[in-house]
């Protein structure tokens, strides 16, 4: 299962990233979110809304890359990381080819969609409906 | 000292020598002033006295407010202030932007900008830096060019306020941008920039934003979301938007057209928010953390203006389209891109050329300055050629960059009688010929002739047009102390209250939520009518500093709405009395607690904890008590 993104619904409020910094860390801070909203602009559409967020890939580059086993594909079949075993070297984040694994100054781990272990928070209040989980386990 | 909401910071930077220094936000001005336009006022009050707005010693302020950026309905908002270079006096504006956002994740709550830049120059700051930095290679490039330059330099993610050719070319009736299309600063906030030789701020930031109980704010947020969208009114409006009010304000007969000459207009079916809706909305773009987007962004596919793609909203419609007697509604679109694109007040823009066509109709616009143009309504073309020539202060163009009010003085005789303005603020897209509540809303907006303050049109037809009495002005000031007062000062948006009903208690808890301090809606209010009367100390002085008389005239709406009755629609042969204005207008001092020339008296000075601003004020104007 991934998050999938409707960009002729997303009106870049930005929501989804402060619902998700809330979710792992208790705060709120759209720079250590795990999906990112962008507008962008193209002269022939005007603005169009773009969303970068893990697409669970099946082959899972960024955990192949994780060379301590910290990042692994949790039984339901999601990327989980062990923060005890990550050693903060980001290979992880280099592996990701969608640019969805992100990092921020002050904090040691990648930060990788889980899918909130199976609900994800970001899909749950986005106001648009413009986050939908899609896919099975 | 402070537990959440404010990051307690301010940033002051002098572009003269490009240092910078960071101050406390002291605790007076965070709980007696809250934020936004409560800190810009303080400021302007404190520091900028006498100056000519457009020298570098005018000050420029970038304010949030405790609420700004954080996890509640429509939190993206910044007040940008200044002393108006367009009406001499308290100027600001309000923009919904990531800047604000930014602004908090890089640590500050305000940025104070003084000085000017020798060269074309931009800010940029961050939690680690603040540079200022050159803008020669942006320097006369649209707003939208020059934001993608930016972004490719800084990182898409950034937050960008960014001016056009307008606000370099000083032109008063230019304003600030980002985002592509958003705007604000209508009182020539853009030329303030364009006078500091600043281009651009841009700020980027990753710290946390300041909550004192997240776990509360996300509770709330979460009933407030269901809450919205659950309003019947929820579906429409984000459909149509502010759109809708094309058709009510028609069917009114309060839709401006041909310079506020008339209230309704024969093709406002054609530039209808049904017809944006059908036939050319493609998407919905709202602000940080809006879970109501007013944002319609629409495309013209077919005919000479295929491809013109722009954020539509009802003042635009209204002020290029029937103000102007424009009925093509992807004229209007490409209307409203050019004057984003240059830097340009959609709304003033609409009202100089209005004005000037109107003029030429009369024949009062002196033939030199007419030159080849032929100024008639109904012509995107023409409007187009003025909008370049005002931004580049060419010709006829010169004479309308100063805004209206400058341009009827220079042109003299009765030119006055259709500059429609307040305190040379150019008039929003509300025709008053029958509605004098909603004159009196732009005779006392603090900043000029805005309806942000006080929307009061749709109140008072509910109330009833002609009713004349001390409740219609009393719920006016309330509409201003929310609006002008609560929402400013939060720096948040006004929108889920006003159009869907979003309860203001909610407001108390919020901002519980956020600094972990308990205030009541009373106390808000009086935090409000403090700010109201110090902005209006404000314009008493500098307009006095600069030898205009203060007098109650200067709160009067333009003569035509009291001389020219309406001709058509349903409400023809209708005009302003003269009489019932002065009613309301006395009544509006009287509650403020301010003498018969609107100037506050001694005691509402004391009342509202602003005993530094009598000595001052009284060697200028002599109060009463």
């Amino acid at each position: 299962m991934h998050i999938k993104f409707d960009p002729l619904q997303c009106s870049g409020c930005h929501i989804c990233e402060m619902i998700c910094s809330y979710q792992h860390f208790q705060i709120f801070n759209p720079s250590k979110a795990r999906i990112r909203v962008r507008k962008d602009i193209s002269e022939k559409n005007g603005v169009i809304m773009q969303a970068v967020v893990c697409k669970n890939c099946e082959d899972h580059p960024c955990v192949a890359a994780c060379p301590t086993g910290a990042l692994f594909v949790s039984p339901k079949g999601y990327v989980a990381l062990d923060e005890d075993r990550c050693v903060g070297c980001f290979q992880c984040v280099k592996a990701c080819p969608y640019g969805a694994a992100f990092t921020h100054k002050d904090l040691k781990i990648p930060l990788i969609c889980d899918l909130c272990g199976g609900d994800p928070a970001c899909v749950k209040f986005c106001p648009r409906g413009a986050l939908k989980v899609e896919g099975g386990e | 000292m402070f537990k959440g909401g404010w990051t307690g910071k301010i940033l002051r930077v002098k572009l003269s020598t490009g240092k910078h220094k960071v101050q406390d936000l002291s605790k007076d001005l965070a709980l007696n002033y809250i934020g936004g336009r409560g800190f810009a006022i303080k400021i302007l009050w404190d520091e900028v006295r006498g100056v000519d707005p457009l020298s570098p010693d005018n000050k420029l302020i970038l304010a949030t407010g405790p609420l700004t950026g954080l996890f509640l309905p429509s939190s993206g908002k910044l007040v940008i202030a200044s002393k108006s270079p367009l009406t001499g006096g308290y100027g600001d504006g309000n923009i919904g932007s990531i800047v604000s956002v930014k602004m908090k994740m890089a640590g500050y709550d305000a940025i104070v900008i003084e000085g000017a830049s020798e060269k074309p120059c931009y800010l940029y700051v961050t939690p680690d830096e603040v540079k200022v930095m050159s803008a020669e290679h942006i320097w006369g490039l649209d707003t939208i060019r020059s934001e993608n330059e930016l972004r490719k330099e800084h990182g898409h993610d950034v937050g960008v306020l960014v001016i056009g050719p307008a606000g370099e070319n000083l032109v008063k009736i230019s304003t600030v941008l980002c985002e592509f299309g958003r705007a604000g600063g209508r009182t020539g906030m853009g030329a303030v920039m364009g006078s500091k030789k600043l281009k651009a701020v841009v700020i980027d930031g990753w710290l946390d934003l300041p909550a004192f109980n997240p776990e509360e704010l996300v509770k709330l947020m979460e009933e407030s979301i269901d809450l919205l969208k659950k309003s019947e009114l929820y579906d429409k409006w984000i459909r149509q938007g502010t759109m809708a009010t094309v058709e009510w304000a028609q069917s009114h007969a309060v839709f401006p057209t041909y310079n506020f000459s008339e209230g309704v207009f024969e093709g406002a079916d054609k530039i209808s928010g049904e017809v944006m809706e059908k036939v050319y909305k493609v998407l919905n773009k709202g602000c940080f953390c809006c879970p109501m987007p007013c944002g319609n962004v629409a495309v013209c596919k077919t005919g000479r203006y295929a491809g013109t793609w722009v954020e539509v909203d009802y003042e635009n419609v209204g002020m290029l389209g029937a103000n102007l007697g424009i009925d093509d509604f992807c004229a209007v679109m490409r209307l409203n891109l050019l004057a984003d694109k240059l830097g340009l007040d959609t709304i003033s823009a609409g009202a100089a050329i209005g004005f000037a066509i109107e003029a030429y109709k009369r024949g009062i616009l002196p033939s030199e300055l007419v030159g080849d143009l032929k100024l008639e309504w109904g012509d995107p073309e023409l409007a187009m050629k003025l909008m370049e020539m005002i931004a580049k202060k060419e010709g006829l163009g010169a004479l309308l960059a100063e805004g209206v009010r400058v341009a009827a003085e220079k042109i003299g005789g009765d030119a006055k009688k259709i500059a429609m303005h307040v305190k040379g603020l150019e008039i929003t897209a509300y025709d008053c010929h029958a509605a004098p509540g909603m004159a009196l809303a732009y005779g006392t907006s603090p900043i000029g002739a805005h309806h942000k303050d006080a929307w009061f049109i749709a109140w008072e037809l509910k109330m009833g047009r002609d009713v004349i009495s001390k409740e219609k002005v009393e719920k006016l000031i309330e509409m201003q102390r929310i609006r002008g007062g609560l929402f400013e000062t939060f720096t948040t948006c006004r929108l889920p209250w006003i159009e869907l009903g979003y309860p203001l208690d909610y407001y108390p808890k919020i901002f519980k939520a956020a600094t972990g301090l308990d205030v009541t809606l009373d106390y808000l209010y009086e935090v409000a009518d403090r700010i109201y009367n110090l902005m209006r100390a404000y314009w008493i002085r500098e307009y006095t500093l600069a030898g205009i008389e203060w007098s109650k005239k200067l709160d009067y709406p333009p003569a035509k709405w009291f001389d020219e009755p309406l001709k058509k629609g349903p409400l023809a042969g209708r005009r302003l009395s003269r009489e019932d204005y002065e009613k309301l207008l006395s009544f509006y001092y009287e509650l403020r607690g301010w003498d018969e020339r609107g100037i506050p008296r001694k005691s509402t000075l004391k009342k509202y904890k602003l005993d530094f601003v009598i000595p001052e004020l009284d060697k200028l104007v002599s109060l009463k008590d």
